[in-house]
């Protein structure tokens, strides 16, 4: 399959939030193009508009104007379902705020993508053990969130978006919430995980300092990628 | 992972919230169970008593329903042996008849000369081993009573006869029929001889059938009845009382006599032709009874005879029914709104804690619907725990119920009857009540679940 070199293209998007009456634009026209297959990082300031961005990149959120292509396709010309299947086939999120089920053990919670998928059980067995072996919860898939620390958490909830393995992970300041030796710990796995399953990562952060090798380097400023 | 199996580990987050609405889903389905399955039990009582003491189905002389009681040897049916013999033959009616009978109702007046009292009564004429049999009748495996009665009068028992126990206490007869807890009536002076009539009317006993002349008097209870014949004649026979028998409603208690059939003939037919009021028949189903009616008018012409149902001869237990029925719709309607608002509430909440769990799995793919499968699951499950706990309570409430015997007295009874609960009767009932409260349970959380699926994403993200 002829694959195009960009897996996400932004054409002129805006985004205008609507807060108590008051407009707030969040992101200014922004026409990008973001390489596939790369570890792709979005620095900016709190209130830049980062995860207004990465949220109409990962189809839960619609652009005011302006039209933005993910892997191939037109994201305006969805439905609620078709969005959702499309989500469920392509997109791996990272939230800053790990978002584990808490109800689901670290293994149930890597799995639910494939449930969602409705993968055969006996694969589905098979590739949540792999991903949890690789980033190195094996022994603790019994684990219910509440029992996990942060890091743990995030490197579960790095496994649930990697499980289906999709084409584009979208992890928004996914550390944000831990302490600065394990977000290093965590930016490392996540750049290992990229190199090795060769998909690719859209990370965002407002610590330029936590990244330092980074390939692809996105700044935006007041919703305006500079 | 099934959607039921997540459901309930959603439901054991919050404990006490999750057993609040369970309990109250039960309590509903264990009062709507009891409520429903002692008015069921009533209904089911009442009818085993009228069918015990009437039988299914009465035919009378064409006319006898609308003016018979006010002459009822005019409208007296004479040829019943040939019916009987027509009925018991039919194909269709055989299988599903338990007995007919012959019977003779009037009124006149008893007295006991020996205490001189009187009272008007109420006769009943009956085979006394058809009658026995119609006793038994027992379809639903009621017990009505904690005692059973029985007449204890025999075929060839002509003159026998039981009395209300009212009655007896009424006639002064607690002693000569050896009755318990019978309310001795205080001695009365006794009138003096100028003012007492020189004979009573027991004189005309002796006139009409002088072999009954020493019967009545001695030990043996006895009442001389006073009806006027088919003639309009007035005419006495002495009824010789074996027993006194609690009867269901207070007017039969206070004044029902049940005797030999040949005796009532002798009283109201005299030496005239015997006739009896009408036929009884007795099913072995009540269920057939239409049916059966049905059959009835066709193979009796509809000019001569008449055919009514027991409900038609007493209109009073389809007004019970209809009472009740409304009674118990306004409960289950009530318990419904209940389980309704609860599990709606309960719904709520929960979706109100997990809008950014919502979020997350509606990021991760999962569609609108399965939003609200998942929801919907949560309150099918609840519904479930509760309306079972509910049906289990009410088994091990309505069996014990049911051992210790309580008993009430219904309006205008007699005898108290025994406070039952039945839930297996109408064969429904149980599973109806049960499919009824989970269902809706399962709906009222379609509205919270529906509201949770609708939230923009990025909105439910943002709540934490
Ligand atoms: N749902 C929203 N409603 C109103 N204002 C919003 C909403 N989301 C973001 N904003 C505003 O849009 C701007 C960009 O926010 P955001 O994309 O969250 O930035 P970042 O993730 O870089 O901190 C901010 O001013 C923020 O207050
Ligand atoms: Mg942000």
């Amino acid at each position: 399959m002829a694959e195009t070199q960009f897996v996400v293209r932004l054409n002129n998007v805006t985004k205008t939030h609507m807060l108590d009456k008051v407009e707030i634009q969040a992101l200014k026209g922004i026409t990008a193009e973001i390489p596939r297959n790369k570890f792709n990082v979005i620095i900016g300031q709190s209130g830049s508009g980062k995860s207004t961005l990465l949220n109409l990149i990962g189809c839960i959120d619609t652009p005011t104007t302006g039209s933005i292509e993910v892997c191939g396709k037109n994201t305006a010309l969805m439905s609620d379902d078709e969005m959702s299947d499309f989500r469920a086939r392509h997109i791996g999120f990272i939230f800053q705020t790990f978002n584990l089920m808490p109800v689901f053990s670290a293994y149930e919670n890597v799995e639910y993508p494939l449930l969602v998928m409705k993968t055969p059980s006996a694969e589905r067995r098979e590739r949540v053990l792999a991903t949890l072996e690789k980033v190195g919860l094996a022994d603790h898939r019994d684990k219910f969130p509440n029992e996990l620390s942060g890091g743990q958490r995030q490197r579960v909830a790095i496994a649930r978006a990697l499980v289906k393995q999709p084409e584009l992970v979208l992890a928004d300041e996914p550390t944000a919430n831990l302490d600065h030796r394990t977000g290093t710990e965590i930016i490392e796995l996540m750049q290992k995980i990229q190199a090795q399953e060769n998909t690719t990562f859209i990370f965002s952060s407002h610590d330029r300092n936590l990244i330092t090798n980074a390939e692809d380097l996105f700044m935006i400023m007041d919703g305006v990628i500079l | 992972m099934t959607i039921l199996k997540i459901a309930y580990r959603n439901i054991c987050r919050n404990k006490r919230r999750s057993l609040m609405t369970i309990l109250a889903i039960a309590v509903s389905s264990l009062s709507v169970l009891l409520f429903g399955g002692n008015i069921s039990s009533i209904i089911y009582t009442l009818q085993t008593g009228y069918v015990r003491s009437a039988g299914h189905i009465h035919i009378y002389r064409k006319g006898y329903s609308q003016y018979g009681s006010a002459n009822p040897s005019a409208y007296g049916m004479e040829d019943y042996g040939r019916v009987t013999q027509l009925i018991t033959a039919d194909p269709v009616i055989k299988p599903q008849l338990r007995l007919v009978m012959p019977f003779l109702a009037f009124q006149g007046i008893a007295g006991n000369f020996v205490a001189d009292t009187s009272q008007s009564f109420f006769g009943m004429g009956i085979v006394p081993s058809l009658f026995e049999k119609l006793m038994t009748w027992d379809q639903y495996h009621m017990k009505v009573t904690k005692t059973d009665v029985s007449t204890g009068l025999q075929d060839p028992d002509l003159s026998g006869g039981v009395i209300g126990y009212g009655m007896a206490e009424r006639m002064d007869l607690c002693g000569a029929l050896k009755l318990d807890n019978c309310a001795a009536r205080p001695q009365v002076k006794k009138e003096t001889a100028a003012s007492a009539p020189t004979e009573d009317f027991s004189a005309l006993t002796r006139e009409d059938f002088p072999e009954k002349n020493t019967e009545g008097t001695g030990d043996t209870a006895h009442l001389d009845l006073l009806a006027a014949t088919s003639g309009g004649a007035p005419n006495v026979v002495s009824v010789s009382l074996r027993k006194a028998i609690m009867m269901g409603t207070k007017a039969f208690n206070d004044g029902l006599i049940i005797m030999n059939l040949d005796l009532a003939q002798k009283l109201i037919s005299g030496r005239g032709a015997k006739k009896v009021t009408g036929l009884m028949l007795q099913l072995n189903r009540t269920d057939d009874m239409e049916m059966v009616k049905k059959r009835l008018q066709q193979i009796l012409p509809p000019d001569d005879y008449e055919v009514k149902t027991f409900g038609e001869v007493r209109p009073m237990y389809g007004q019970t029914i209809s009472m009740f029925t409304t009674i118990f719709g306004f409960i289950a309607l009530i318990m419904g709104v209940i389980v309704l608002f609860t599990t709606i509430n309960t719904m709520s909440m929960s979706v109100m804690e997990r809008i950014s769990e919502i979020g997350t799995a509606r990021a991760l793919g999962l569609r609108r619907s399965a939003i609200i499968s998942q929801f919907v699951g949560e309150g099918f499950l609840l519904g479930t725990l509760g309306s079972t706990l509910g049906v289990v309570l009410a088994l091990v409430v309505s069996f014990t119920i049911n051992l210790m015997e309580v008993t009430w007295t219904p309006p205008d009874y007699a005898t108290p009857i025994l406070l039952s609960i039945h839930m297996f009767l109408q064969p429904f009932f149980l599973p109806v009540c049960w499919l009824g409260l989970i269902s809706v349970a399962t709906l009222s959380s379609v509205f919270p679940a529906r509201n949770a699926s609708r939230m923009a994403i990025v909105d439910a993200l943002r709540h934490n």
